[in-house]
């Protein structure tokens, strides 16, 4: 049964009509129909194999959809040509490849590749870009070293670093903060988030913590076996018995007095029946 | 305890069907063999000419003095490359382990060129080729060895690969270098039977047989080193001493094997995987198979070599590559991820 | 230009409508490749068995009608063609293996691995067979017809090629071509045979100028494709989803950098035989002395494989005169001790 969800916000940039995907003859994604707001940060999440990274891969053209389509702009993404959407949407897949002794700057600025063509492969654009982009994630201090001499947190604003050079209106992220210490998820999500906010720009995540998820998420999709389960517009409506329908665990809900929005603990709600024999 | 004896009694049986018919197959085919080269003998002249010899037929003069000495020759090379083989797939566990492939066949050939062009022949040229072979061979295990993967199936393949190509390029600088030892020599490099003499394969009975006693004598020790280096050394194997040993014996049975008929490739490589898949994994029994099968295997590559563009004889070596290639791709397409 | 960049040992160069960024450091280290060619070429002209006086070098070179009959014909017709095909060839096999290596993503992929020289040796051996008067050009063209088959072939069986298995069943591919050449070495006239195993272990004593130019035919459009397809490598090197998502079109760009080095690989063995793991080493050695993106690997690569085969067949053919040393076999004996070095480098990595 296709779920369609109207969006009250102002432009779409991508919108899913009715998208069933997965591989070769598994369908991991059932028709989904969304509308991704423009200008906000969309979360995914889901328990394990909901179908989360699968549903980003169709959405960013990697994978063939299986049936309906993904519109950007009213146009078929799969149906565009790659160079052309490689301007409008910018990737940071779940484990990327780094070549061994490559730069801080010679990886952020792979990231122009979308702009260059063969006259032209260091326009002032190009290097404003890549300033830019090594200023907002504060890589510029180790731009000089290579990328594999770098720890985790420090390599992932790399990547990010590279996503943003290529200067796209919408960015894609699959588990950017996924094996990163607590203060780096922070940083990461933060900057994230004022992607959206200062820099006008749309951005779809796939994380896997609930609790980040509706912190910093202005719309998230929640996703079962390949369905969507629910969405919520900036925590409202987050109910626990949507979070016990997605990832099957009895939740308590607190509301954070920073934000006002909720977070969720998981404990049994009804604290005192012992389920295990002591 | 039950099922272990239930599954030795299992893979017993098939053993005990799968000798005879080994050893049958062998004799048809050793018979079969005798028949073959410019007059074509039949099998009844054959098996007369073997047990009733008479000394005035022709026929049968051909076989005993001419003949007979191919078929020695194929039968103890034959045995020997399939007793290696088993030996060095266990010993590295991995079945892709091959004589030809790890270095030793291009280690012994260049220990006889180097001899030969140095106009040294000497009696016991399969302890030189054996030599030869061994010394590449250590060389091969010592490199792959390293690093903490320990010994991978690719990095023994890439090594092997890497020095006999290295190995084989001097064979060839010394060959080029000097046109008398290519000609002597360019057939049986390639692996071939032909123009043996007898000395050649009594010289190499020695070495033979002292690679099947150490051979047997450490075949219960492999079957547990199989079981993984922690485990075998839990249950008393002293694994220094049994690799040496496997290596000595594998070193000598392919230095007899190469001193005779040149480097043959992938016998090795086919019979233990035939007898693994078809018969047992126990190594004690594998061994006679083993024997009775490379036997087998090479009388069969001989007779096409000889028959597919006769009256030209075609190298046996190019026959066992022709098919052994292939099965190496084979196996490495399945067994590497 | 920012500090950054200054860093990281880049600057821009911008002239009229053309913009690039370079690495300056690479640029001089390549200048300096060039020149040690150059002196190594000058030294390979004045030596051998009629020895020019240096002297003449400049005669030789711009004036050689002031030359004596015999230098002019040692000169121009045995050795500058001779010196300037290791070049090329040396060039195309170091370009082969760069293109090679980054497209597998494997440090040990060379087109000669997986069995391409012995698809292109069995071809024109059958040729030769067949059709003896043939002419000299039409056997890089079978040879290349062959080597491409070959290569196929391994890539089918294998499926996918940034594996390590892709070289091993490579291997094996080639072992079974090899017995197939071994069926025309045991068969043939020792004489031919001679010949072909000089032949086939990588001898330029047959170049001649006329084999100069089908080589530099063959290697003209495949270095280009190469050149102008670099940029969209470096970027396939960052994994299969980030090049997508960069606007790289992967299953083209794969086609087309493996099947280049096929044919520069096949078309080199045509002219000239077997010259070892050339298109192996070199990439490998420049990425140690050059630091840069894949124009940068290429350049390098091409220009270390010609020194390199360059040098063997000066070593190969002073070493020992007057017999002389197919450069193959001594890139072969230079080579197996790098490639067991590259291999206890990687170790911890296998």
């Amino acid at each position: 049964m296709p779920q369609h969800v109207e969006n009250i916000a102002n432009s779409t940039a991508i919108e899913l009509k009715q998208l069933s995907a997965g591989y070769r003859h598994t369908t991991v994604v059932e028709n989904v129909s969304l509308t991704i707001p423009h200008g906000k940060m969309t979360v995914l999440v889901g328990a394990n194999g909901c179908g989360k990274s699968t549903l980003l891969s169709t959405i960013a053209r990697m994978l063939k959809p299986l049936g309906g389509s993904v519109l950007l702009d009213g146009k078929a993404i799969h149906q565009q040509p790659t160079k052309a959407v490689s301007r409008q949407l910018g990737i940071l897949p779940q484990s990327p490849l780094v070549p061994e002794g490559l730069t801080v700057f010679e990886l952020v600025s792979r990231g122009r590749f979308p702009w260059q063509n063969f006259l032209q492969q260091w326009s002032d654009e190009d290097e404003l870009a890549v300033e830019q982009a090594l200023q907002l994630t504060g890589t510029t201090e180790f731009a000089h070293l290579s990328v594999d001499s770098l720890s985790g947190g420090q390599r992932q604003r790399c990547w990010i670093a590279m996503a943003l050079a290529q200067q796209t209106p919408i960015i894609l992220l699959d588990e950017p903060t996924t094996f990163l210490d607590l203060r780096y998820q922070v940083e990461i999500l933060e900057l994230l988030h004022s992607l959206t906010r200062h820099h006008n720009r749309t951005v779809i995540v796939v994380l896997h913590d609930l609790n980040f998820a509706i912190n910093y998420g202005d719309m998230l999709v929640f996703l079962k076996q390949g369905q969507v389960q629910g969405i919520v517009h900036d925590g409202k409506n987050c109910t626990p018995e949507l979070i016990k329908t997605v990832f099957d665990v009895e939740v308590q809900m607190s509301i954070n007095p920073l934000t006002g929005k909720p977070f969720f603990l998981p404990f049994p709600a009804t604290i005192g029946q012992n389920r295990w024999p002591l | 305890m039950a099922v272990m004896t239930m599954a030795s009694g299992y893979r017993g049986s098939r053993f005990a069907l799968a000798l005879p018919v080994s050893l049958l197959l062998v004799c048809i085919l050793a018979i079969l063999h005798l028949g073959i080269g410019a007059r074509t003998i039949g099998p009844q002249t054959v098996i007369q000419a073997l047990f009733h010899f008479d000394a005035k037929n022709f026929d049968h003069r051909i076989i005993v003095s001419l003949r007979l000495l191919r078929l020695t020759a194929a039968l103890l090379v034959g045995a020997a490359l399939g007793i290696a083989g088993v030996l060095l797939q266990a010993l590295i566990r991995n079945p892709l382990g091959e004589p030809h492939i790890l270095g030793l066949n291009a280690g012994a050939a260049f220990a006889v060129v180097v001899c030969t062009a140095l106009g040294i022949t000497s009696t016991s040229q399969s302890l030189i080729a054996a030599g030869g072979a061994a010394a590449l061979f250590s060389l091969v295990i010592a490199l792959s060895s390293a690093g903490r993967g320990g010994l991978t199936p690719l990095k023994v393949m890439l090594c092997g690969v890497a020095l006999s190509a290295m190995v084989s390029s001097l064979t060839a600088a010394i060959l080029i270098l000097d046109e008398q030892t290519l000609l002597a020599m360019r057939t049986w490099l390639m692996g071939d039977l032909a123009g043996l003499r007898w000395e050649r394969v009594l010289h190499a009975l020695i070495p033979l047989v002292v690679g099947l006693v150490l051979a047997v004598s450490i075949a219960p020790s492999m079957n547990i080193l199989a079981l993984g280096d922690n485990m075998a050394r839990g249950l008393g194997v002293n694994l220094l001493r049994i690799r040496l040993i496997a290596m000595m014996a594998i070193a000598l049975l392919c230095g007899v094997a190469v001193s005779i008929a040149g480097p043959l490739g992938f016998i090795g490589l086919l019979v233990p995987n035939i007898i693994r898949r078809l018969v047992t994994d126990d190594i004690r029994l594998m061994l006679p198979l083993a024997a009775l099968l490379g036997a087998g295997i090479l009388l069969l590559a001989d007779m096409i070599a000889r028959l597919l563009l006769a009256p030209q004889e075609l190298a046996t070596g190019i026959m066992t590559a022709l098919v052994g290639a292939p099965v190496f791709v084979f196996i490495a397409s399945r067994f590497l991820k | 230009m920012s500090r950054a960049m200054r860093n990281a040992g880049l600057r821009a160069l911008r002239v009229g409508r053309i913009s690039r960024i370079i690495r300056p450091k690479t640029i001089i280290y390549s200048l300096g490749l060039i020149l040690i060619i150059l002196a190594v070429l000058v030294f390979g002209i004045l030596q051998g068995s009629l020895p020019v006086p240096a002297s003449d070098i400049g005669r030789a070179l711009f004036y050689p009608q002031t030359l004596a009959a015999e230098q002019h014909y040692v000169v121009w017709d045995v050795r500058l063609p001779r010196l300037l095909m290791a070049l090329l060839c040396g060039g195309m096999l170091g370009l082969a293996g760069a293109a090679m290596q980054s497209i597998t993503r494997n440090g040990l992929a060379d087109p000669g691995l997986i069995g391409v020289k012995e698809g292109c040796s069995i071809v024109i051996l059958t040729l030769i067979l067949v059709f003896p008067t043939i002419g000299l050009v039409w056997r890089p063209l079978a040879g290349v017809v062959g080597g491409t088959l070959v290569a196929l072939l391994v890539v089918l069986l294998a499926r996918d090629f940034s594996r390590p298995r892709f070289v091993l069943i490579g291997i094996g591919v080639s072992w079974f071509f090899a017995a197939g050449i071994g069926i025309f070495m045991t068969t043939a006239d020792v004489r031919n045979v001679q010949t072909a195993l000089v032949w086939m272990s990588g001898s330029l004593q047959a170049a001649t100028w006329p084999l100069l130019l089908v080589a530099l035919i063959w290697l003209l459009p495949a270095a280009i494709l190469l050149f102008i397809t670099a940029r969209s490598s470096d970027i396939a090197l960052l994994g299969n989803h980030t090049a997508t998502g960069l606007g790289v079109h992967l299953p083209y760009l794969a086609l087309l950098r493996f099947i280049a080095p096929v044919f520069l690989t096949a078309a080199s063995v045509s002219c000239v035989g077997s010259l070892g793991f050339v298109g192996l080493m070199a990439p490998h050695m420049a990425r140690f002395w050059l630091r840069g993106g894949q124009m940068a690997l290429l350049w390098g690569s091409a220009l270390l494989g010609a020194l390199l085969v360059l040098v063997a067949d000066t070593v190969g053919r002073l070493t020992f005169a007057p017999l002389q040393i197919p450069a193959g076999i001594v890139i072969a004996l230079v080579g197996g001790p790098f490639f067991l070095l590259l291999l206890w480098r990687r170790r911890d990595r296998l």
